[in-house]
């Protein structure tokens, strides 16, 4: 596989070998447009070029499905219930299906050219007369919100739940089409449906028209998914697909995002939906079943999940084997038996086994290349030996001239009062008490399972107290949301790293200041000016902030996270963290997996940071950070609360001794003592 | 900066007396060159620990000898035969059994059947009662804690766990990724005890360790890798000196 990619790519760029990589990029896409543009005239056959928009408006649905299930990780099984809606909405509001009576509330749609009056014999009618070109943003609008009517009762669920779901409202919107029949005319399906008109001319039958308005739909979809993708918001999506309780814990709303992905995705099918009909000139509930839905997510799967190219690339073939292909390979093989007098080969029909041919190819594809025809994530170079090789480094943080100065309001940052958590009968922190000075270092220790961790889970609102209050900066997080405790200005890390694995290292970081910006998605996709020195200054930060470690990160900015070294992963994931601005910073156990030369550097950087004046508050089992740390400890042992005091206080406590520390601490203590 | 210092073992043990055998090591993932001419010797009975940074190919070291990874060249033996060709559950099946980084139990398996898991190879039977047997006597409190899920389990109780299900396949080797990691003080010191104890009934252990002192106070020999190469190796008392070693790895170099 290995050797044939690398012929391919030899084949295919060694020509262009001296070119800059844009440079190549943009003559290849020039290369693209003209032979796309000039296709209708080179190959001068209706039934292809008709083959040919079809697959145009596959390629639109399945780059409005990879929004939802490439981008945002949720699987839908029944995107084409959107497909369907806009379908009808433009079916119906452009064809002589619903006319009610006439009556003057209709005047100012008439004078828009909205409706017609027409007689039949009878009382005046309304003729909905919609025209294409306004159904197409329409559409995108009523199926959006559609998107977020069939997403909103979803949202609480994941992966196959969610598919489940979804794959529920796929089905319902068909049969509510067939069995409403006075709006859908049931099964025998609408009729009569508008062509599009453009300065006064029908497109009528002829297809290549709809060609050229298929191929300007996907063209603007590439563009439109390619800048959502490069956004904040396309980095939102894909933290919500890596790990939702990371996104959240990292300022990511999870309802709003994810609704979004599913408006945004409908919005795209809606739009296929009027360009689909408009073609077809009809529309009927069986081009809208489950089949449908479950050939784009082949597509997607076939050109590479969350990458945009790739799964237009998968719709085209998919398509075009499938009414180009396929008919002429049954045709070939027929008059090859005729020649040969063999009636066996005339009876094959590859077309009838279509659903056979995608399942073979879903095979392969799983076996050979799972990531797709075009993957999203691209290869990284392999770092040179220096790159790789760090040498431990004392004396805390470097480049810190570029972190501006944190000064906290005196009093207490944090405070936490009476604070109870129960799972079920287990009591994991009982009434427990702990305040933080502002630009003060607080450590909590305590044996495995004694609370900590649920103590941080608490504080950023992952897990709900039973009792008590949790006061930042005067003003109470409890009943907050993970995202909104982060937007106080609490951010924290994880005992057991919970990065975006799939990510990089800048964009994880990168997704750390999500709270702080503020670009929407028509800003992002427009690179509003605002919107370019948004994410200018971003990125800016974001390197100040990797830049602090040194070589240990900066190296490896493009380097995906689940490939770096266990603490180079902490790393960053304390560099996301300080990304989000925080006023505290919570660090659970930041030196587990390091070596004690290791350790004591990313305690020294600790220390710089909280030199700058930011608050900490740390779990840490190992006690010569917390001492070299921290100003007060407080000691928890099943979820209570068992000392607290000044580091040196705490170490010579019997209890902690006994339940805690451990024989080499005692002997220490004994030792020092003798030495005294 | 190979060859330098004190103890680098330029000649091969006597097979006789080695288990598991690395020789001229290479590994790749795609371009990037993990280890790099590794040589280890692990004899029967040893405690072997393998020091080293982050990143620098101690965890390829440990997905090597598992058949998680394949080298590229060189060889690896395990009692005499080689074995880089062989899947990782021949491998357990013949004795190579891991400890993984951060336990990896069954969470949702209560701790008797984690137990019985470690046993899967082999065939049940009077041995594995007296294999329950010795792993309940050297951890009292997960016989009384067998019927709860492992997922519920503390970090120390599950190493504990992960430790036990380990001696269920009734190794030869032990290769135990950071045993200490996440753990207290107090646990971190129990662990080791265990470790320790376990080899002295019979099982040689190979180690991976990011806290060198606790590594070196109960091993036999030692190997520091520094990206991906073989720099130092001795005993344990002679790296436990060696200035290097107490700089890098043992965090004492003065501010």
């Amino acid at each position: 596989m290995k050797a044939l990619d690398a012929m391919f790519t030899s084949i295919a760029v060694r020509p262009f070998a001296g070119m800059a990589p844009e440079r190549r990029r943009a003559l290849g896409l020039l290369v693209l447009a003209a032979v796309l543009l000039a296709f209708p005239y080179i190959h001068d056959n209706d039934g292809d070029i008709d083959s040919a928009a079809n697959a145009m408006s596959y390629a639109v649905l399945a780059l409005g499905l990879n929004i939802v299930v490439g981008f945002a990780g949720l699987l839908d099984l029944g995107y084409a219930a959107f497909f369907a809606i806009g379908a009808y909405y433009y079916g119906i509001f452009s064809s002589f299906q619903v006319m009610p009576p006439w009556s003057g509330f209709w005047d100012p749609f008439a004078m828009l050219g909205l409706v017609e009056k027409i007689n039949r014999g009878g009382p005046d009618l309304v003729h909905f007369t919609l025209s294409f070109w306004l159904a197409l943003p329409t559409a995108a609008v009523v199926t959006a919100f559609f998107g977020i009517l069939f997403g909103a009762p979803t949202l609480r669920l994941r992966g196959d739940y969610l598919a489940i779901v979804t794959l529920g409202f796929g089905e319902i919107v068909p049969i509510v089409a067939r069995n409403v029949d006075s709006v859908t005319n049931g099964a025998a399906g609408l009729n009569g449906i508008q062509a599009p008109k453009l300065f006064g001319h029908s497109f009528g039958v002829s297809a290549t028209p709809y060609y050229y308005v298929g191929l300007a739909l996907v063209a603007l979809l590439i563009f439109v998914s390619l800048r959502l993708r490069d956004s904040r918001i396309g980095r939102a999506w894909m933290a919500i697909r890596e790990d939702a309780t990371a996104a959240s814990a990292m300022g990511i709303n999870l309802t709003r995002f994810k609704l979004m992905a599913f408006a945004i995705g409908a919005a795209f099918a809606g739009m296929t939906g009027v360009y689909f009909v408009a073609k077809l000139q009809t529309a009927t509930p069986e081009m809208f079943n489950f089949a449908v839905s479950s050939m784009l997510l082949v597509m997607v799967v076939l050109g590479g999940m969350g990458s945009v190219w790739g799964v237009v690339l998968g719709a085209v073939l998919l398509q075009l084997l499938q009414t180009w292909f396929l008919p002429e390979l049954t045709g070939w093989v027929h008059q090859l038996g005729a020649a040969l007098g063999a009636p066996l080969l005339q009876q094959i029909d590859f077309v009838n086994s279509t659903q056979l041919i995608f399942g073979v190819i879903l095979v392969v594809m799983m076996l050979f290349r799972r990531d797709g025809l075009i993957p999203a994530t691209r290869k990284m170079p392999a770092l040179s030996y220096a790159a790789q090789h760090a040498e431990v480094r004392r004396g805390g943080f470097v480049n810190l001239d570029r972190i501006p100065r944190w000064s906290p309001a005196p009093g207490n940052a944090l405070e936490v009062r009476g604070v109870t958590v129960k799972f079920g009968g287990l009591v994991a922190l009982n009434a427990v008490d702990l305040t933080v000075p502002a630009g003060g270092v607080v450590a909590v220790i305590g044996p495995n399972g004694s609370g900590k961790s649920t103590l941080f889970n608490v504080i950023t609102g992952l897990v709900e107290a039973n009792a008590g209050s949790i006061k930042f900066e005067g003003a109470e997080l409890l009943g907050l949301a993970p995202h909104q405790v982060l937007e106080r200005g609490v951010a924290r890390t994880f005992q057991n790293i919970r990065l975006f694995p799939n990510l990089n290292v800048l964009e994880n970081v990168l997704i750390g200041q999500h709270a702080r910006l503020r670009s929407g998605p028509f800003a992002s996709v427009l690179h509003t000016p605002g919107n370019r020195a948004e994410e200018a200054a971003a990125t800016g930060w974001a390197m100040d902030i990797i830049g602090l470690f040194g070589n240990r990160l900066m190296p490896r900015i493009a380097q995906t996270v689940s490939g770096l070294s266990y603490a180079n992963r902490r790393r960053v994931e304390i560099a996301r963290a300080l990304a989000s601005r925080p006023k505290i910073l919570l660090l659970d156990e930041p030196t587990a997996g390091m070596n004690p030369a290791e350790t004591l550097e990313l305690a020294e950087q600790i220390k710089s940071l909280h030199e700058l004046g930011l608050t900490i508050l740390l779990i840490e089992h190992k006690l010569d950070v917390v001492t070299r740390l921290a100003d007060r400890v407080v000691v928890l042992d099943h979820g209570d609360k068992i000392a607290e005091g000044r580091p040196d206080e705490v170490r010579r406590n019997e209890e902690v001794l006994t339940a805690y520390l451990g024989r080499a601490a005692r002997a220490a203590l004994m030792e020092e003592d003798h030495a005294r | 900066m190979p060859g330098e210092g004190p103890g680098v073992e330029p000649e091969t043990r006597p097979s006789a007396d080695t288990l598991l055998e690395f020789r001229d090591v290479n590994t790749y993932y795609g371009d990037m060159h993990a280890l790099k001419d590794v040589n280890y010797t692990i004899g029967r009975g040893e405690i072997v620990s393998l020091l080293g940074g982050n990143a620098c190919g101690k965890s390829t070291t440990m997905k090597t000898i598992m058949g998680v990874v394949r080298p590229t060249t060189g060889t690896v033996t395990f009692d005499g035969v080689a074995i880089e060709k062989l899947p990782t559950s021949e491998r357990v099946r013949r004795g190579i059994v891991p400890v993984l980084e951060a336990r990896r139990l069954f969470p949702r398996m209560t701790i008797y059947e984690n137990l019985e898991m470690g046993a899967y190879t082999r065939k049940r039977g009077a041995e594995f009662d007296a294999d329950l047997d010795r792993v309940y006597s050297l951890f009292p409190r997960v016989k009384e804690r067998q019927g709860q899920l492992a997922g519920t389990l503390s970090g120390g109780e599950q190493q504990m766990v992960a430790i036990g299900r380990a001696l269920m396949a009734h190794p030869r080797l032990i290769c135990m990724d950071e045993p200490s990691m996440g753990l207290s003080p107090l646990y971190v010191e129990q662990v080791f005890d265990i470790i320790q104890e376990i080899n002295r009934q019979g099982t040689t252990i190979f180690m991976v360790e990011q806290n060198a002192n606790m590594a070196l106070s109960i091993a036999h020999r030692a190997y520091v890798l520094q990206t991906g190469q073989v720099v130092l190796s001795g005993t344990a008392d002679e790296l436990r000196e060696n200035p290097m070693i107490r700089e890098a790895y043992l965090g004492e170099m003065q501010a």
